[in-house]
């Protein structure tokens, strides 16, 4: 009696501890077979009649950041508005950016249905490409069955943002998001301040120069300019910007980037590559460049640590994480972004620092005297950012129905861009807008078009941006403000140098040369000579960048070719 | 019938059918959540492409595993990762036993829980946040203890480009911030053992610290080599939250602070190559493995209650 009672409690227990351990995975299960109801739907859909109001169907699209405020209103006024036409579910995905690209490749590894992801060349999209796991688009666009992308794209557009797909021919890989070719870089300061110092606003190099001694000199607890710890919008751009530098593309040298930590420069000669150097490759292999880029210059390096020595940049930037939150709290009297940040930063400012007033200056000598075409503006014509479809998306149509809907028309372009009209946001004349009196802006829809929304044809300008920086963005939209690089539309196949481009020396070497962006090394000539001489006794990574060299070289050869030859 | 099965294990698994059941969800979860999983260690061995997935990837042998020793710290970055976790382990053990005997030689007052509360806190502050508070105290600018040291009058130590503060620094801070947990193990099997054995001590007129190092020390003995196995399991783990979250990109502490981790974070965080990530793990792993079974075997030869297995 009392073993039968033993035994069935054991039973009893151990069944409630199985279920519990199963009960994790019963939960994916439960999501696949959703998932591939979610397929079916779709596959009749393309068997039934297309005038009819398709099935409704969910789209899983991946972006990566925080998810921006009152989001979910936008969508669900999306999905109210479109109930009838698209009859679409979007279910949106944001990940952190450290975690995005592993993320989306754990999701497709694991089958699920991704079926819009955010994606640049910058990042994995290369690689998806060369391993054909992103849809060719080359059929959704110039066809009228997709209004929107026919009119949002136009033919010399997507031949610019073209790749090489498995069978070696360019190809639209993803929807190009992009408003400008260039970002303007600007350097915001306090307006407030200057006033103080009786100074008007701030328009040379030398003007901003006295701000900073000025800032010195009266707010002793004030840093004259935050700089991130990553060296990006740093004070390279702004010493750089400012002096006489001597031109990189009438010398006919190219930049191209070949993977996060590794960019050449080839020297392009009559159409054939003459000489090609890599980053931490050997002094002697710039000697073919011609003057004066036979020769290392250190002098950038000199005069940031000059602005370190003087007080201008913070003496450890390398721990600043949040240069915009430092600045917008009123800790610091400037700093630089990209101009199109202007009102983000305007809105926290004020939020942080009520009194405060902000003054824009355009931080390169050539932009702001506007010169076309501007030495610094080097541009392939591509687009930085994309949207791309995984092969494994059984979605593709509704997906791209979608996009097209997106740059269909101004209304549903700002939907997502700007966010619900009279609520997040209302019209200032055909092209601008401005934000409903007494909104909260820490609060509001908030939306970065990049990942999304970005779009030449629908740029939509701020009522608050100063007339004097409209005609900036004029400038920075006019093709003429740039110069076209030799190389525009090559784009470098990674595959048969991965091992070689994954040697993390190439980190190392970008991570040494940050300290002196940062300005945080002493005699920075005599320390960049020393590092010159690590890397190039490092046998290994100088093998490696002869490789990569080699095999850039034959590609590059190539593409030449097939240009001159077509 | 019963003859037949002539195992003992096997019969003894068959005898006691319903007792054994009870380790059966154990089991399970073992095999769905820990060996399951393990086949991804196929990837180490792959060009891994997503799509295609786990069996239809190229195969490419050990060149993933390459990628680690192509660069030239590898060594260097290998020899910080094991004297980090040794220094861990060491002032981490040492730290917590003594907590742990302190306290429960306090008896038990409100003011000894408290203290043991406040000692565990710090265990629950992640590393990323630590390392925030840490920049105001170190940063030559505006950091607490520059303030203080030229307040004193004495010299000031640039912190974030002199990377020989930095061993000490993390130590101290590890400390800080699992000692504390640490003590709470030692606490409980102190608390196990028989409370008749001190009086009988303390009859025989043994002082308090003769208790502690004639008793208390020895009867947690499998106890310490126990923890001590299972943390060199982890040897080679390079603690990337810690030293990524206090020292970041900084190149000019790279020499000294560098670990595996933080050495494949940085190389990858942007390619973001699964097959490479896997094969520095697996490498991890293994060497972690080995260093196990083999302190295992020595612990077993000195001591046979020591040994885990």
């Amino acid at each position: 009696m009392r073993k039968k009672a033993t035994k069935s409690f054991v039973l009893i227990i151990s069944m409630i501890m199985l279920s519990g351990t199963l009960a994790a995975c019963s939960g994916g299960d439960n999501n696949t077979t959703e998932k591939s109801n979610g397929g079916s739907n779709s596959e009749e859909n393309k068997s039934s009649n297309v005038s009819s109001i398709p099935e409704e169907t969910t789209l899983n699209i991946m972006l990566w950041g925080d998810k921006p405020k009152q989001f979910d209103d936008v969508v669900a006024e999306f999905e109210r508005q479109t109930k009838d036409t698209l009859n679409l579910k979007l279910n949106f995905t944001f990940t952190p950016q450290a975690d995005y690209v592993n993320k989306l490749k754990l999701k497709l590894a694991a089958g699920e249905q991704v079926d819009i992801a955010f994606d640049a060349p910058w990042m994995n999209m290369n690689t998806f490409i060369a391993q054909n796991n992103y849809t060719n688009l080359d059929s959704y666009f110039n066809n009228d069955k997709y209004p929107g992308l026919k009119k949002a794209f136009g033919e010399g557009y997507l031949n610019n943002n073209k790749f090489t797909g498995a069978d070696g021919q360019p190809h639209t890989y993803g929807v190009p998001l992009g408003q400008y070719l260039g970002d303007l870089s600007a350097i915001y300061y306090r307006k407030d301040l200057a006033a103080k110092y009786g100074m008007s606003d701030i328009t040379t190099y030398d003007q901003l120069l006295a701000f900073y001694d000025n800032v010195m000199k009266n707010d002793k607890n004030m840093i004259p300019l935050v700089i991130k710890n990553d060296g990006q919008y740093g004070t390279v751009t702004v010493i750089e910007g400012n002096k006489e530098m001597p031109n990189k593309s009438a010398a006919g040298l190219w930049d191209i980037t070949l993977g996060p930590n590794v960019t050449a420069t080839a020297h392009i000669q009559d159409n054939k590559v003459s000489a090609v150097s890599l980053t931490g490759d050997k002094a002697e292999n710039i000697a073919a460049f011609p003057e004066p880029f036979n020769k290392k210059d250190y002098t950038t390096y000199q005069q940031i640590r000059e602005w370190h020595d003087k007080g201008y940049i913070e003496k450890e930037p390398i721990v600043r994480k949040d240069a915009k939150g430092t600045f917008t709290a009123g800790k610091a009297a400037s700093m630089v972004e990209g101009l199109s940040n202007i009102d983000a930063i305007n809105a926290q400012l004020k939020a942080g620092v009520p009194s405060a007033e902000l003054g824009v200056f355009v931080t390169q000598e050539t932009a702001r005297n506007k010169v076309q075409p501007n030495p610094n503006y080097v541009s392939d014509f591509r687009i930085w950012n994309f949207l791309c479809i995984p092969e494994t998306s059984e979605n593709a149509d509704r997906a791209m129905a979608f996009v097209n809907w997106l740059f269909e028309s101004q209304d549903n372009h700002d939907l997502f861009e700007l966010g619900i009209k009279g609520k997040n946001w209302e019209t200032v004349g055909d092209d601008k807008f401005k934000y409903p009196d007494g909104i909260d802006l820490t609060q509001n829809y908030s939306f970065p078009g990049y990942m999304l929304t970005w779009n030449p044809n629908y740029i939509r300008l701020s009522s608050t941006v100063p007339d004097h920086l409209v005609e900036y963005y004029r400038y920075i939209a006019d093709e003429k403000t740039y110069i076209k690089s030799a190389v525009a539309g090559f784009a470098f196949n990674q595959d048969p140098v991965k091992n070689e481009l994954a040697n993390p020396d190439f980190v190392k070497v970008s991570n040494d040369e940050l300290a002196y962006k940062l300005g945080m090394v002493g005699d920075p000539a005599k320390g960049m000579a020393k590092l010159q001489q690590k890397w190039e006794s490092n046998s290994r990574l100088q093998q490696d960048i002869e490789t990569i060299k080699a095999e850039l070289r034959k590609q590059l050869e190539a593409y030449l070719d097939q240009q001159s030859a077509g | 019938m019963r003859a037949a099965i002539k195992s003992k294990g096997l019969r003894d698994l068959v005898y006691n059918r319903y007792l054994y059941l009870l380790a059966l969800p154990a089991v399970l979860f073992s095999i769905v959540f820990a060996y399951l999983p393990m086949i991804g260690v196929v990837i180490a061995f792959q060009d891994f492409n997503p799509i295609k997935g786990l069996w239809d990837s190229e195969w490419i042998g050990l060149k993933n595993f390459e990628f680690f020793f192509r660069g030239q710290d590898w060594l260097i970055i290998t020899y910080n990762t094991v004297l980090y976790n040794l220094m861990f382990i060491a002032t981490g053990t040492l730290m917590s036993l003594t907590l742990a005997i302190m306290l429960t030689e306090l008896g038990k007052n409100a003011i000894v829980r408290t203290m043991q509360s406040i000692m565990i806190l710090p265990n629950f502050i992640s590393w990323p946040i630590v390392g925030l508070f840490s920049v105001t105290f170190f940063t030559a600018d505006t950091g607490v203890i520059n303030h203080f040291l030229s307040s004193i009058g004495a010299g000031t130590i640039d912190f974030y480009t002199n990377a020989d503060v930095w061993p000490p620094i993390l130590v101290l801070m590890n400390l800080w911030k699992t000692a504390g947990f640490g003590a709470i193990v030692y606490m409980a099997a102190i608390v196990g053992i028989d409370k008749e054995m001190y009086e009988a001590a303390r009859i025989d007129g043994a002082s308090r610290l003769q208790s502690i190092f004639r008793i208390t020390l020895p009867m947690l003995k499998s106890t310490i080599v126990m923890l001590f196995l299972l943390s060199l399991g982890g040897i080679f783990g390079g603690n990337l939250d810690m030293i990524f979250s206090l020292v970041g990109d900084n190149s000019f502490l790279a020499s000294r602070t560098d670990t595996i981790d933080t050495y494949v974070f940085r190389a990858l965080r942007t390619s973001g190559s699964l097959g490479m990530t896997q094969a520095i793990s697996l490498y991890q792993s293994i060497v972690g493995f080995i260093l196990v079974v083999a302190a295992n075997k020595i612990a077993g030869k000195l001591d046979k209650d020591s040994a885990l297995f």
